[in-house]
């Protein structure tokens, strides 16, 4: 055996044992009686035995061939026990207990302070974070009940250090292995190797790795992901920015079959390439939205491949990716004929070629956000708002050449507009198409104007008076228009 | 027809006056006035006690002029998507911290009653406050503050636990 799959075997079984120490010893302990002494204890050998063997299949394609005799022995042991494990877990003592598995918790005595069930759940559904999630699981039963599908809808796992997440990713795994009814619960899934205040796009390189990690590593890392996403059978999003490129292969491997739940797909910022757009393209068939922000080596030709299988796109950010341009822009509008909202500019070399597909044959379009850092003219948007003006409800034109016949073509035609955005447009606006705006846009609901010194303080007062200082930022677009248009 | 007055009766027996207007901020009362028309009986609401009743007015009195909560079908709104558990408005704030010391108990009370009343800008403001109380609190810790039995077996709080683990830092 090389130095390489030694060393895989060896961090595998090392972060096995550092995830449960405590299987160890069930396993101890069902060596030591075959009949379980009472009722307790043979629950927990349940409990653990059901994990044990979850980390045994993980493990398991990885040690048939090693030299390590240290791990040969765990292997073995771990191995010998399964046909024991396995016995326990048909034998009719313990089927009695199997039924109180903890997603299906019987109500027992009440609380002293009790609150109806509903209630319960309008409590956890204002609740939004992980920890204090768990907390509320862990209050009682008839709190558990109602944090349990809010833990398990919504699964993220975020954290600036890779092995941490892979830690965390496996013993999901193990968890979703055990009770696979939990796996059913998870619609939305996120995973990050870095925290959400570092997506900044203009931070260029962000540090996001304390140490690479080794080639060998990524084999076992390759098949975490696709475990932890072949036990998430109902998934409708994922969003995933994780280094290596092998983590993606394992969230979308042609294997695994079409992924007919998966709806939702954000890659905002991330390394993913051709390769993996291509697998996407295979798998996903009912894709409607997809979010590529700054992924900047997806070229056209990967691109050509997703709008060709996925023609139900209805949302897609492009932004920042720069090697796809015009071309790829027109095919998109002409293959995915229910687009709504877009979001694209900002190093793509785009021209006016792009804008004037989108005004002329996206008749769906609702979202607009535009990055003209590129030369674009005004004259395709005004084509844009004359035909599809009345149903727009977002727009963000930033660094743009527009003047105040575009802002008040945008107050005469787009009634409906909700959210709208017109950054750095320098000294070309004036009060005049922002005052018209504000008088006949009565949907209108956030006003951003940042860097334009064409308009007055008091203009930007009475802004701000009526609209807040809650504005999207560049970088918290998408998220944000992601959750509107949802 | 707004201005005449309702007379309510508490859990304890005890009549209260509010005008009309005020007491249809409550859904619950609402449906019952519009099924009953014009009447002088008195409506009896036996789960709700004096103290709380009041408690409860008070909100409905502060809230007369607001517009009715939107209907379920303007749920997913732009401007709802945006509402965060944090922005309480300052008097509601105030309105629901009411005497320190039995604060606890009152709230649970004060969410049952809206609950029953079914007042839902009370009620969610209610929730809210439990949800920012509990924020970032370890289960003994909520146990503790809501007077909360654990009626888990050690097994099943160790099962538990564990399926938690992903969600903890190691």
């Amino acid at each position: 055996m090389d130095e390489y799959t030694k060393q895989l075997v060896n961090d595998t079984i090392c972060m096995w044992l550092t995830a449960f120490p405590d299987l160890l010893k069930g396993t101890a302990q069902l060596a030591a009686s075959k009949t379980p002494k009472s009722e307790h204890l043979s629950a927990k050998i349940r409990a653990n035995s059901e994990r044990l063997l979850a980390a045994w299949e993980l493990v398991a394609p990885l040690v048939d061939d090693w030299a390590n005799s240290s791990i040969k022995d765990w292997a073995l042991l771990i191995q010998s026990s399964r046909a024991q494990i396995l016995d326990l877990l048909s034998s009719r003592i313990l089927t009695k207990y199997t039924a109180g598995s903890s997603t299906t918790l019987p109500p027992r005595a009440p609380t002293f302070l009790h609150l109806p069930d509903d209630i319960l759940w309008q409590i956890a559904s204002h609740v939004r974070d992980q920890p204090t999630q768990c907390s509320m699981s862990l209050v009682s039963r008839a709190w558990h009940a109602a944090a349990l599908p809010r833990l398990w809808t919504y699964i993220s796992i975020r954290h600036p250090n890779y092995d941490t997440v892979c830690t965390r990713l496996f013993k999901l795994a193990i968890t979703l292995r055990s009770n696979p009814q939990l796996g059913i619960l998870i619609r939305e899934f996120e995973c990050q190797t870095r925290s959400p205040e570092d997506l900044d796009p203009d931070d260029e390189d962000p540090e996001v790795m304390e140490d690479e990690p080794t080639s060998k590593r990524l084999v076992h890392d390759f098949a975490l992901s696709k475990m932890v996403r072949s036990l998430m059978t109902n998934v409708e999003a994922l969003h995933i920015q994780i280094e290596p490129l092998h983590m993606y292969d394992g969230f979308f491997d042609v294997s695994a079959g079409r992924q007919k739940s998966l709806r939702h797909l954000d890659f905002g910022s991330s390394m993913i390439d051709d390769t993996a757009i291509q697998r996407i393209a295979q798998c996903c068939p009912n894709l409607e939205e997809i979010f590529l922000r700054d992924c900047e080596d997806i070229t056209s030709a990967g691109f050509l491949l997703l709008v060709r299988s996925c023609r139900k796109i209805r949302r897609i950010g492009i932004n920042g990716c720069e090697k796809i341009g015009d071309e790829s822009v027109v095919a998109l509008v002409e293959r995915c004929q229910q687009l709504e909202a877009i979001a694209l500019g900002y190093r793509q070399n785009l021209t006016d070629a792009s804008i004037s597909c989108l005004a002329r044959k996206a008749k769906n379009i609702q979202a607009l956000l535009l990055d003209g850092r590129d030369t674009l003219s005004e004259a395709p948007l005004l084509e844009l708002l004359n035909n599809s003006g009345p149903n727009i409800r977002t727009l963000d034109i930033s660094f743009c050449d527009i003047t105040d016949r575009f802002v008040l073509q945008i107050a005469e035609k787009c009634h409906r507009l909700e959210s709208l955005s017109l950054n750095g447009c320098k000294e070309e606006l004036s009060d005049v198409g922002i005052r018209r705006i504000m008088e006949t846009c009565s949907r209108l609901r956030v006003l951003a104007l940042e860097d334009n010194e064409g308009l007055s303080e008091e203009l930007l007062g009475d802004v701000f008076r009526r609209f807040g200082e809650d504005v999207p930022s560049i970088t918290r677009e998408f998220r944000y228009f992601r959750k509107w248009l949802r | 027809m707004s201005d005449t007055l309702v007379t309510l009766t508490s859990q304890e027996g005890k009549p209260e006056q509010v005008p009309r207007r005020i007491a249809e901020r409550s859904t619950l009362l609402k449906n019952m006035l519009e099924d009953v028309g014009e009447s002088n009986q008195p409506i009896p609401l036996p789960n709700v006690s004096h103290k709380i009743l009041k408690r409860v007015l008070e909100y409905c009195i502060h809230h007369k002029d607001d517009p009715q909560p939107p209907s379920d079908d303007d749920k997913d709104s732009f401007d709802s998507s945006r509402k965060r558990s944090d922005d309480i408005d300052e008097w509601d704030q105030k309105f629901i911290k009411g005497k320190e010391e039995e604060h606890n108990e009152e709230l649970f009370q004060i969410i049952l009653a809206a609950n029953y009343l079914d007042i839902k800008p009370l009620l969610d403001l209610g929730c809210k406050t439990v949800a920012n109380m509990i924020k970032g609190k370890s289960p003994e810790q909520i146990r503790e503050m809501f007077n909360i039995e654990n009626d888990f077996t050690p097994e099943e709080e160790d099962q538990i636990r564990r399926e938690n683990e992903w969600a903890a830092d190691a």
